[in-house]
């Protein structure tokens, strides 16, 4: 027979910020108990990680703007280290599963009076690698409405058309401690600008879950 | 580089012990275990802190609902096993029992409703509340708990959005202890010993004492006083030869402290303490070894709950950051019988209350 005695807690937190780091201490719910028998504990921990603002420029010859251009070549960027490896460090050992729920951007700060569509191919690279995984394809239409917090994946739904396998290593490297890259390649359909340089945020969003058993 | 981080989540810790007796019997010194373990957990690996930082209006809300099963059964408890006849000692008679009481715990109270508006920095965003379970609720997996989100209240990610969510987890699940085969039903054992001594008059006093003991070499301690007073009040009715009963008043007093330290040398402790009352009337009538008794009349009990000493945060210094208590009063109704072979006697009891009790107890009476 086992039985253990448990706290629940947050515990301090590291964060980092652009320049420095600093310890943010925090934590809401101390919860202690007794025993848990044979059948241990079971609890699920949560994240909804967002990456920095991810900066995209659009340009068009100047002689265009004000023109609609059919579109506009591809720009590549990336976004690293998407899930610090101590986000989940801790549990790490109590892990049985990660579950990616889902995944959301948001743009941000794209010029008024200008309008375009996205078209996006997004990939990540487990572990620092430069072995890119096709995770999806996805087009953003008129983005000068700044879209928020749009879900791209829903796990369980047949909410886009994202590559499973990839999916599967994503939770398989979380299960790992590995962290991951995005790369994005961006480009633009239907696009009017004021200028000739349009320059705007993406933030991706990765909801996650770490299933925890303690025996 | 991009970079988001979160809380994290301490995971849990775990102490393993053998068997489930050995579980029940420190459940039943369940306010002392917890705080040990309470301690132990908290110097190993805990940054009080840290659980404060937050606020300790959370901790305490959730906490005092969480325990309160617990808490309740040990106040409930300790009113059990005070007597098992109404008949008194004759004078310098001497009774010494052994009891062992189990508080009930109501089905009501294997969960409890989480209000959103009871907190400010966990919240439950699928609406306004959400019954989680106690700590004597059904030992539950994570896909049957709702998840409670917490807040970043200290601007994490320095956006300067403060009510975002910062991490979820599972509410903390149940004990599943009636899922043990120690005990058919959800309770909270309370083991208690007491003496018995005839005085002048037809009055027995009762008595129960552990001195301040240390359990540890910490300084941790617990300590337990009761008095009670047993007053045969058929000798002052007319014709009460006549009355082939036994009847008296019982008055029972019971004070149990427990005091844990977190950092001894910081004066940092937790400490419970836990009162009951009871007065009742008492009658009893001897068939041979067999006494049937049943007492009726009104018992109280609080038990409080203190997180004491300095603490300090990341950003303050909180005093005596935690504080809750529990109240409860009502009469209790109960009905025993006491098996006395020789001077040994075998006592069980039933007692009908908001946690009804069920005694055995074992002991030896004299004169």
């Amino acid at each position: 027979m086992h039985s253990k005695f448990i706290f629940l807690y947050l515990q301090s937190v590291k964060l980092k910020t652009k320049m420095r780091s600093k310890y943010l201490l925090f934590a809401l719910i101390s919860v202690f108990l007794w025993g848990c028998g044979e059948a241990g504990v079971e609890s699920d921990i949560s994240k909804l990680i967002d990456t920095d603002p991810i900066e995209v420029n659009v340009s068009v010859d100047p002689f265009l703007v004000n023109q609609t251009v059919a579109s506009t070549p591809v720009t590549t960027v990336y976004a690293y280290n998407v899930v610090e490896t101590e986000e989940f460090e801790e549990y790490l050992d109590d892990a049985e599963t990660f579950t990616l729920n889902f995944i959301s951007y948001t743009v941000e700060n794209f010029p008024s009076g200008s309008s375009a569509d996205m078209l996006l191919d997004v990939s990540i690279a487990i572990g620092g690698g430069n072995n890119y995984l096709d995770l999806m394809s996805l087009r953003i239409d008129d983005v000068q409405n700044n879209p928020e917090d749009v879900k791209i994946y829903e796990a369980g739904s047949n909410l886009g058309a994202v590559n499973a396998s990839t999916v599967g290593q994503l939770e398989s490297a979380l299960l790992q401690g590995q962290t991951f890259d995005m790369r994005i390649e961006i480009s633009g359909e239907d696009v009017t600008l004021t200028q000739p340089d349009a320059d705007f945020d993406l933030i991706f969003k990765y909801d996650v879950t770490a299933r925890v058993q303690f025996n | 580089m991009l970079q988001q981080e979160y809380s994290s989540i301490n995971p849990y810790a775990s102490i393993k012990t053998t068997t489930a007796m050995k579980r029940y019997i420190i459940t039943s010194l369940f306010c002392a275990s917890i705080l040990f373990g309470f301690s132990q957990k908290a110097k190993a690996q805990l940054d009080l802190g840290t659980i404060l930082e937050a606020g300790s209006g959370d901790v305490t809300t959730y906490l005092k609902n969480y325990a309160e099963p617990a808490f309740k059964g040990l106040g409930f408890g300790m009113n059990g096993g005070w007597y098992n006849t109404a008949e008194t000692h004759n004078l310098l008679g001497v009774d010494l029992s052994v009891s062992v009481i189990a508080s009930r715990v109501p089905t009501g109270a294997e969960f409890f409703t989480f209000n959103n508006s009871d907190y400010t920095n966990i919240y439950y965003k699928d609406g306004a509340s959400v019954d989680v379970p106690t700590m004597f609720g059904p030992n539950l997996g994570a896909d049957d708990l709702p998840q409670l989100s917490v807040r970043d209240f200290s601007d994490a990610d320095n956006d300067g959005d403060t009510m975002e969510e910062l991490v979820r987890l599972s509410a903390p699940t149940g004990l599943g202890l009636d899922e043990e085969d120690f005990m058919p039903f959800n309770a909270v054992p309370v083991p208690m010993a007491q003496l018995g001594i005839g005085l002048f008059k037809n009055t027995d006093l009762k008595i129960r004492y552990i001195p301040n003991v240390e359990v540890d070499d910490d300084g941790n301690s617990v300590n337990l006083f009761g008095l009670g007073l047993m007053h045969d009040i058929k000798q002052w009715l007319p014709g009460e030869k006549l009355l082939p009963i036994d009847l008296s008043v019982f008055l029972g007093f019971t004070s149990l402290e427990t005091n844990v330290y977190v950092d001894k040398d910081l004066d940092q402790k937790i400490t419970m303490e836990a009162n009951s009352f009871m007065a009742q009337a008492v009658v009893s009538k001897k068939i041979s070894i067999i006494t049937p008794y049943v007492g009726l009349g009104y018992a109280t009990n609080d038990v409080t709950f203190k997180m004491l000493g300095d603490y300090e945060t990341e950003t303050s210094v909180l005093t005596d950051p935690i504080n809750f208590e529990y109240e409860d009063s009502g009469f209790r109704a109960n009905a025993g019988l006491r098996i006395k072979l020789a001077f040994f006697t075998l006592t069980g009891e039933y007692a009908f209350q908001e946690y009804d009790t069920y005694t055995v107890g074992f002991g030896f009476s004299f004169r």
